[in-house]
């Protein structure tokens, strides 16, 4: 076996103890024991049963499939634009999805999840691929210039809506991302699409792997490049605006998890796409902890503050790779 | 065996006009080197025989089949290219640089098998790269970085290997290292060879057969001992040649050369 997998059992566990760091700690903390018998004998008369189980666990829960979502979703679109800046925001999904959802929301009032995981979808594809259009073959830089300029002009068209709409209650959290409020329900949807998206990913690491390499080792190699560019983009941008649809505007995960991955483990997507899911499930899982902690402080926030440290290491020590 | 043969091939690029009525059978199973000044399409032909450019006119057959009509991965089974500058954006493990090389003997979806490794191990070998294929691309020299590319041409398996310019960037140890391992491999393996090189005596020592350009059009083709002339010095590089015989090979060999009559900065040069 390759020894890139050798970490394998240690990053598991890693995961796992997230999972109940995260169930233990927060506005109220409980004890390990607590956490045990919610999985394992769940008793619905005890109060603290029920909070673990009906609020807590589905918040962890969605904060690690969100978390597993974005980072495969950045690692993915870094790839396949060759731009090292790429990740859901930057390219325009968080806001696409938002003011699509929006929409949703206005023009069928009792919208359902599926149905705004599904508008989400069609927001964040819209304006990721103008986007993309518009920064075809140019650097990062116009990359971050056309990206940050657009999804501005899409948060305010958001932002008119919901103020003429007095919607403001209905959406602070999707502005500010978050995981509060989830159901076991909306999981019941989103972990079945996830499993589905990531599959095809992973089914198709080699052909990101050809990718990654330039256009003229694509065509010496025979690569179908249009087909696989455009097939692995759409399942990005769809995981991307999934996790929208769940936990609201997430910004920096999708860039920080992909490159620390890609520093650790190099550039081969068999090992980046599931290595870089399991960091940002618990990068996220953590960060939402740490958030609930500290008296539900937006989670966007505690991510800058754990992943900056690293991202300035990183870029300390490859800068001179991606210049 | 594979036979491609090059058809009324123009190509133009950015409305430039590249390649201008090429026509030309590769001699299988043999070495053959173009040669000719900067710019004359050397490295635009062998990029439109494997595919990154396409022909404006004309086309490319391999056996009779035109590769605008076959898939993108049966092209690659029958014929691999070196690039010229095969700078990486990006870091990897030789083992896995090479392991691209089985790409399109890959089905959809499907991932390496054990007969692929060991193919891929084959090429390593076959190079002297199996010593550093745990190492990272980052870390070699320029000599074995060269032969990690070439093993990557090997483990592709294609009948017809095209070397654009491998060479390049190297000392004059390594570029023999590298050429000798060409030669050696077509004498195994009776592999269809196609070389870009700029060294006149290195195409001369490597070639069964020379073809040489000038402005987008082929000026001759033939054993370097029948084209290689003062006179195609002087037409196609504009240089004053001395050719001699090599004792030894009996092939000719450029003993010394030196512009025609003209003036670099003051000095009188060749007269």
């Amino acid at each position: 076996m390759d020894r890139r997998w050798y970490p394998m059992p240690v990053i598991l566990m890693g995961v796992f103890i997230s999972f109940i760091a995260a169930m233990m700690f927060g506005a109220d903390s409980y004890a390990f024991s607590d956490i045990w018998h919610v999985i394992f004998n769940l008793d619905m008369t005890l109060q603290s049963h029920q909070i673990l189980y009906e609020i807590r666990m589905p918040r962890v829960l969605a904060a690690l499939v969100a978390g597993f979502m974005i980072s495969v979703s950045g690692l993915v679109l870094q790839s396949v634009t060759h731009n090292v800046l790429s990740e859901p925001s930057i390219l325009g999904i968080n806001a696409g999805a938002n003011l699509a959802i929006i929409l949703a929301a206005l023009i069928i009032p009792a919208v359902s999840f599926a149905g705004i995981m599904v508008s989400g979808f069609i927001g964040g594809m819209a304006v990721g691929l103008v986007i993309l259009g518009v920064t075809r073959h140019r650097s990062p830089l116009h990359l971050i210039l056309a990206g940050a300029g657009i999804s501005l002009f899409i948060y305010a068209i958001t932002d008119f809506l919901v103020l003429a709409n007095d919607m403001g209650q209905y959406v602070a959290f999707f502005t500010a991302g978050g995981v509060a409020g989830q159901s076991m329900g909306n999981l019941a949807i989103v972990v079945p699409v996830a499993i589905l998206l990531v599959t095809g990913l992973y089914l198709m690491a080699k052909e990101l792997d050809v990718l990654l390499f330039g256009d003229e080792m694509a065509l010496s190699l025979g690569q179908n490049r249009a087909l696989y560019s455009w097939l692995t983009l759409i399942i990005a941008i769809m995981l991307a605006s999934v996790a929208v649809s769940m936990v609201g505007n997430v910004v920096f995960l999708g860039l920080l998890v992909p490159h620390i991955v890609k520093m650790i483990f190099g550039n081969m997507h068999r090992f980046t796409i599931i290595y870089s899911g399991l960091f940002g499930a618990t990068i996220f899982a953590l960060s939402d902890m740490l958030a609930r902690i500290f008296n539900e402080t937006p989670v966007n926030a505690v991510i800058a503050m754990i992943g900056l440290p690293f991202f300035i290491y990183i870029i300390k020590k490859r800068g001179g790779q991606y210049a | 065996m594979t036979n491609v043969t090059l058809k009324d091939i123009d190509v133009e690029l950015n409305e430039r006009k590249i390649l201008n009525n090429i026509n030309l059978e590769l001699m299988e199973g043999k070495v053959t080197t173009i040669i000719g000044p900067n710019g004359c399409g050397k490295s635009t032909m062998l990029k439109t025989i494997s595919r990154i450019i396409s022909a404006k006119e004309g086309g490319v057959y391999i056996n009779d089949m035109n590769i605008r009509q076959m898939k993108s991965k049966e092209v690659a089974k029958k014929v691999s290219i070196l690039s010229q500058r095969n700078g990486l954006q990006y870091d990897i493990p030789v083992k896995d640089l090479v392991s691209f090389s089985r790409y399109p003997h890959l089905k959809r979806f499907q991932s390496l098998k054990p007969a692929d490794y060991e193919i891929i191990e084959w090429a390593l070998e076959e190079t002297g790269a199996v010593e550093f294929k745990e190492r990272m691309m980052s870390e070699l020299s320029g000599g074995q970085a060269q032969r990690v590319w070439i093993s990557l041409l090997l483990a592709q398996e294609a009948d017809v290997l095209l070397l654009d310019e491998p060479t390049t960037f190297l000392d004059i140890h390594h570029q023999l290292e590298t050429l000798n391992i060409v030669k050696r491999l077509n004498d195994d393996a009776r592999q269809t060879v196609v070389m870009v090189l700029h060294d006149i005596n290195h195409a001369i020592k490597y070639s069964d057969n020379l073809v040489i350009m000038k402005a987008g059009e082929i000026i001759t083709t033939g054993h370097p001992n029948e084209v290689l002339t003062n006179g195609i010095l002087n037409d196609v590089f504009n240089i004053n040649g001395k050719i001699s015989i090599d004792p030894i090979t009996n092939k000719p060999i450029l003993a010394d050369y030196d512009l025609f009559c003209e003036t670099v900065k003051g000095v009188k040069y060749g007269s």
